[in-house]
């Protein structure tokens, strides 16, 4: 009796297990559908037809005639559309792309390395003519597939791999290294502007090439102020413990830190809530963190538009010869800075104001320094 | 940023203060598990209960507008969970390590579930005030000591004050060595009259209670919001402890205390600047644990039925 019920309470369990699997709403049956969906309307009528309008403006390239249209779009996402972050933003940006027009939309959770490939070639099989890569990761696998679907557009949000030369990279694919970092060096320079103790801190989460050109642009930012304020860093090594980010604020604040910069999700918000309690200034990540800490002390943050990074692609699509290598920041409003606080003076958003200028005119120029110290 | 500037009462104070404070879940966790792995049942689902604990308490807590309701919904919330995990492992005597990781697993997912089912997918707006330090009378007055141990919030005292009433009944009473006699040899603590199951599972629930209020120490005592996946490895860091430990509940509440420390340090050395890679701060504690546990753990002795099933009709 026992044993019986042990093995009915871990059958509901498993069960509970495979159904949430099911959320997700690509898998394999349902890709076979879509198949033959796709080879019922296959023939690419309407595709030809809206060529034809398109190609007034459109400088085609050999070999891309079908390539400024977009009608069928397939994500592909490393992790789940839940995680509040990274994989939500481009679910997120999907779902904008379904509000601008008439599009069938797709996407596949998990794609680790191993079936990178193998799902977007059964995407271009199965008839999507733009296919996302969500990551830098994505990059080797889709530069292998994209010569075989020359009609398909590719974009890859992160840079192109290292070990291939621009030249030799498919023309179809556009990869979208955008520059955070740019974010950064403004925080750097706000932080720079408003600290007393000429102590300022930053708190990252762990090891990748993003949060390293954060955390180098940040010191940057600071150094291009003042060469007398010291940076204090400390990488948490998590991005889930937000008792930690605490007391690491705190660890911070006693040593005379008094504006802080955190880039860490989780453990970022622990390091809010230290600012907010000690009454020390702190500076924003991804979204506008204002509302998280005592009014006034959030100066500003630094915003990450990957919803927009992802949908704004239809239009270049749209405008032909799509492909190669873009790098967007605050200039394509991928990256931006949200309003500043009331702590912050005239002059003082004046002078962050001509930097972020600068950086959009060029004048000034962040590269992503990826170096670990 | 010199050994002799750096090392300053100021410093030290503030080292300790906050190894004090990062201690506390530790100490509630590892206390209870003290009392439970002393009965033959491993706390492999602390780290679940602990999340269940930050969850409900931090959740109540904020209907209620107590901080006090929310620790005890929080106690309770770990206790239900933790019946769950009992009745697999003691009564149907089901491999309690792959009941507790298969637990943590889903009190994972289901606390982001809840999470995001009732406050969507930005709560850390709404935050609670936590609780704050009180300075003891006449104690908090002692420089240095008084300012590290007896400036802290009231969780502290009741996490030191509850590992010493454990203490108590486990070595002075005659409860005490019941429970041992169960985790040491079940057949002939049923011969005594004693009932195994009965122990074992009452032994789980106070450890699943434990681990509820350490889950509610983090949300209302540190916090002030419910992150997902708040414990944070907190509840392994706890099994390790009961083995440095050696099942002694007032050591368990150094060891939790020396552990919280060195975290503290790990911040503070990487606060003054180092050309050493961060991963080696980070893993610092973690590192230590295991040359503690390698160096003082030559003659470490576990009750002898731990993790092993007990079965009634057994011969």
């Amino acid at each position: 009796m026992k044993k019986l019920l042990a093995m009915l309470l871990a059958l509901v369990l498993a069960l509970g297990m495979l159904s949430g699997c099911g959320d997700g709403k690509t898998t394999s049956d349902e890709g076979t559908d879509k198949k033959n969906e796709a080879g019922s309307d296959a023939g690419g009528s309407d595709e030809g037809g809206q060529d034809t309008d398109a190609s007034k403006d459109a400088d085609t390239e050999a070999g891309g005639e079908g390539r400024n249209s977009v009608s069928k779009i397939a994500v592909l996402l490393p992790g789940s559309i839940t995680d509040e972050s990274w994989n939500q933003t481009a679910y997120e940006g999907l779902q904008q792309i379904e509000t601008m027009g008439d599009f069938q939309t797709n996407y596949t959770e998990n794609v680790g390395s191993n079936d990178m490939e193998a799902v977007f070639r059964s995407y271009c099989e199965e008839g999507y003519d733009f296919v996302i890569g969500h990551g830098a990761q994505y990059g080797d696998a889709c530069c292998r597939v994209a010569e075989d679907y020359p009609d398909v557009n590719f974009f890859i949000t992160g840079n192109a791999p290292e070990d291939i030369p621009a030249e030799e990279l498919p023309g179809n694919i556009m990869f979208a290294d955008y520059r955070e970092c740019e974010g950064a060096y403004v925080c750097g320079v706000v932080a720079a502007l408003m600290t007393k103790s000429n102590k300022v801190g930053y708190v990252g989460g762990g090891n990748n090439t993003t949060q390293q050109s954060d955390k180098n642009a940040f010191i940057e930012g600071v150094a291009s102020v003042s060469s007398d304020i010291e940076v204090k860093t400390v990488i948490t090594g998590t991005f889930d413990d937000s008792a930690l980010g605490k007391e690491t604020a705190i660890a911070m604040i006693e040593d005379g830190v008094d504006v802080i910069l955190q880039t860490c999700d989780h453990t970022g918000l622990g390091v809010l809530e230290a600012c907010s309690e000690k009454g020390v200034y702190c500076l924003g990540y991804t979204t506008d963190q204002s509302g998280l800490v005592k009014e006034g002390l959030c100066l500003t943050s630094m915003l990450i538009d990957i919803p927009f990074m992802i949908s704004s692609q239809i239009d270049l699509i749209k405008a032909g010869g799509y492909g190669g290598q873009s790098f967007p920041g605050l200039h394509d409003g991928v990256v931006s800075m949200s309003g500043y606080s009331s702590e912050v003076p005239a002059e003082v958003q004046q002078q962050v104001d001509e930097v972020v200028e600068k950086i959009k005119s060029g004048e000034l120029v962040i590269t992503p320094n990826y170096s670990e110290n | 940023m010199e050994g002799a500037t750096l090392f300053n009462t100021v410093f030290l104070t503030a080292l300790f203060s906050s190894g004090v404070r990062q201690s506390v879940p530790l100490i509630f966790g590892s206390v209870g598990d003290c009392v439970s792995e002393k009965s033959g049942v491993m706390g492999i689902s602390l780290e679940g209960e602990m999340l269940f604990g930050a969850f409900f308490s931090y959740f109540f807590a904020l209907q209620s507008g107590s901080l006090w309701f929310g620790v005890l919904m929080g106690a309770a919330a770990g206790m239900v969970s933790s019946m769950l995990v009992a009745a697999w492992s003691v009564w149907l005597r089901q491999d309690q390590s792959i009941i507790g990781i298969m637990f943590n697993i889903f009190a994972a997912g289901f606390t982001n579930f809840l999470n995001r089912m009732i406050f969507g997918t930005s709560n850390a707006n709404i935050s609670i005030e936590t609780f704050q330090p009180i300075p003891l009378p006449l104690l908090s007055k002692i420089p240095v000591v008084g300012e590290i141990f007896f400036h802290q919030n009231i969780l502290t005292y009741l996490a030191v004050l509850l590992a010493v009433l454990t203490f108590l009944v486990m070595r002075k009473m005659k409860l005490g060595l019941q429970i041992a006699a169960v985790g040491e040899n079940p057949k002939a603590a049923q011969a005594c009259g004693i009932s195994v199951y009965r122990y074992r599972i009452l032994c789980y629930l106070f450890c699943g209670c434990m681990a509820g209020i350490a889950g509610a120490s983090l949300t209302l005592g540190t916090v002030g919001t419910f992150t997902e996946a708040i414990s944070a490895g907190r509840g392994f860091i706890c099994l390790a402890i009961v083995i440095l430990a050696r099942w002694n509940p007032l050591i368990a509440v150094a060891a939790g205390f020396g552990f919280g420390s060195i975290q503290a340090l790990q911040i503070r050395l990487q606060v003054q600047g180092s050309a050493l890679p961060y991963q080696f701060f980070v893993a610092l504690p973690y590192l230590i644990t295991v040359l503690v546990l390698v160096l003082a753990g030559h003659n470490i002795r576990a009750p002898r039925e731990l993790g092993v099933p007990f079965e009634r009709e057994s011969r």
